[in-house]
């Protein structure tokens, strides 16, 4: 379900400032504007960014890699399978038409998909806007492809509810970052999955192993951004959950170290691996170095978590 | 042969940082043996260096054989998520999991400096001993 980004044209390109509140009062202004008038998309950059579908002044679809997709919530909770998925895409792939097939193959009826994309627009309105956002820009695009029925979100409603998800998460007694934060569980949390925890909390607890965010976990069950993120934010504030270390923010442009920024290239320190104090020199490949101390093969894992590929 | 060297590590985990749905990344010799790992636990690592290896030596062949010349990096979409593999040097290759939502825009992006920087990593105690000489 997405639509071909038309290339911007100095016309119909709007830069504004590279601030997440700019990218509110742009979604406001949307609002102003006469919805027969507004088709096209409004292109995020940033970490992760996004893209808002707009048809005839809604916003019909919000595709961003920080929030799980429609096609990621139904194949992952197992509602539908990778082949009748497969089989409702490849019909067509004009928007609205996907939705049609899977009606048509009675894989889903048409009020429930409805209500998962307007989730899924509002999930993904807060997955662009809690991130990091560079710049954005509104592509107007007459010949959008969006049948003239589909129902979305009117700008001022997703402005005003994007808002307030933010200020929710602000509030809580341990805010969580949904990307960069990573959780480990406390001892109060064994004893909890022991016991009769419910449902998503519990699967939060199954599946967090230090090494996942909270963006993670939601395309692991095929859940919204949102959800999981206050559900952590729960579970943190409960003390079932702990911060693990925080990755840093990558900035816009990573600045090199200062090593490099002086024009050289890093070098290894001799005998920094300390290989030359306990064991012989291993013979080294023909072209390819490896002066390092050998290690357990579990290196480079995070102990004692439990893992999972898949559900 | 798995290593710890901790600018290495840091390197695939910068990578996971940096680009969202980076689940698992491991750094093999271009005939799969494995350099380092920054993996989940339920990651098969021979079996995921053998095969980056193979994906890499395929592609290798494949451009070959049309003309097309090296490999840059070759990208798998599966139902339940990617398989990027990119090649490090002349020597090494990098192999990366992602989930269904991974950024791979980003990642083709950040992926190309990562490699530039783990293959001077690599080669770096050579091009020392041999400037030393």
């Amino acid at each position: 379900m997405s639509v071909a980004n038309p290339s911007p044209s100095p016309g119909n390109a709007l830069s504004v400032p590279m601030r997440p509140a700019a990218t509110l009062r742009l979604i406001q202004a949307m609002a102003d504007t006469p919805a027969a008038e507004l088709n096209g998309t409004l292109q995020v950059d940033g970490n992760p960014g996004g893209v808002f579908h707009l048809a005839h002044g809604s916003v019909v679809a919000v595709d961003s890699p920080g929030a799980p997709s429609v096609a990621t919530i139904l194949l992952r909770t197992g509602r539908i399978s990778e082949a009748d998925w497969a089989a409702a895409s490849g019909a067509s792939e004009a928007p609205g038409e996907v939705a049609a097939q899977l009606a048509a193959r009675t894989l889903i009826g048409p009020a429930e998909l409805q209500a998962m994309c307007l989730m899924t627009v509002l999930d993904g309105a807060f997955a662009v806007t809690v991130g990091r956002i560079d710049d954005c820009r509104l592509v107007r695009d007459e010949a959008t492809p969006w049948p003239k029925g589909q129902d979305g979100v009117e700008p001022a409603g997703l402005f005003g509810e994007t808002e307030r998800r933010l200020r929710a998460l602000a509030a809580r007694r341990v805010p969580v970052s949904p990307y960069w934060d990573r959780m480990v569980r406390t001892g109060l949390a064994a004893n909890s999955l022991s016991g009769s925890e419910p449902g998503l909390r519990r699967r939060i607890l199954e599946r967090v192993n230090g090494r996942r965010s909270c963006r993670d976990i939601a395309f692991l069950l095929g859940r919204g951004l949102y959800a999981v993120t206050m559900e952590v934010a729960g579970l943190l504030g409960e003390e079932l959950l702990a911060l693990s270390s925080r990755a840093a923010v990558p900035a816009p442009q990573e600045e090199p170290p200062a090593e490099r920024q002086s024009g050289k290239l890093p070098r290894r320190r001799r005998g920094a691996s300390g290989i030359t104090d306990s064991l012989p020199p291993p013979e080294p490949p023909p072209s390819l170095r490896l002066p390092f101390r050998l290690r357990p093969r579990n290196f480079g894992r995070e102990a004692n978590k439990p893992d999972e590929r898949s559900q | 042969m798995i290593t710890n060297d901790h600018e290495l590590i840091t390197e695939m985990r910068m990578l996971r940082d940096q680009v969202m749905g980076v689940t698992d990344m491991v750094v093999v010799t271009t005939d799969g043996l494995l350099i380092a790992a920054d993996t989940g636990e339920a990651v098969d690592l021979d079996r995921l260096a053998a095969v980056a290896a193979a994906t890499l030596g395929l592609a290798a062949g494949s451009g070959k054989a049309m003309n097309k010349g090296a490999p840059r990096q070759t990208t798998a979409e599966y139902s339940d998520g990617f398989l990027v593999v990119r090649p490090v040097g002349a020597v090494a290759l990098m192999a990366v999991l992602g989930d269904l939502g991974m950024d791979v825009a980003r990642l083709h992006v950040q992926s190309q400096a990562v490699a530039e920087r783990i293959n001077r990593l690599l080669t770096a105690p050579e091009e020392a001993e041999a400037a030393s000489r």
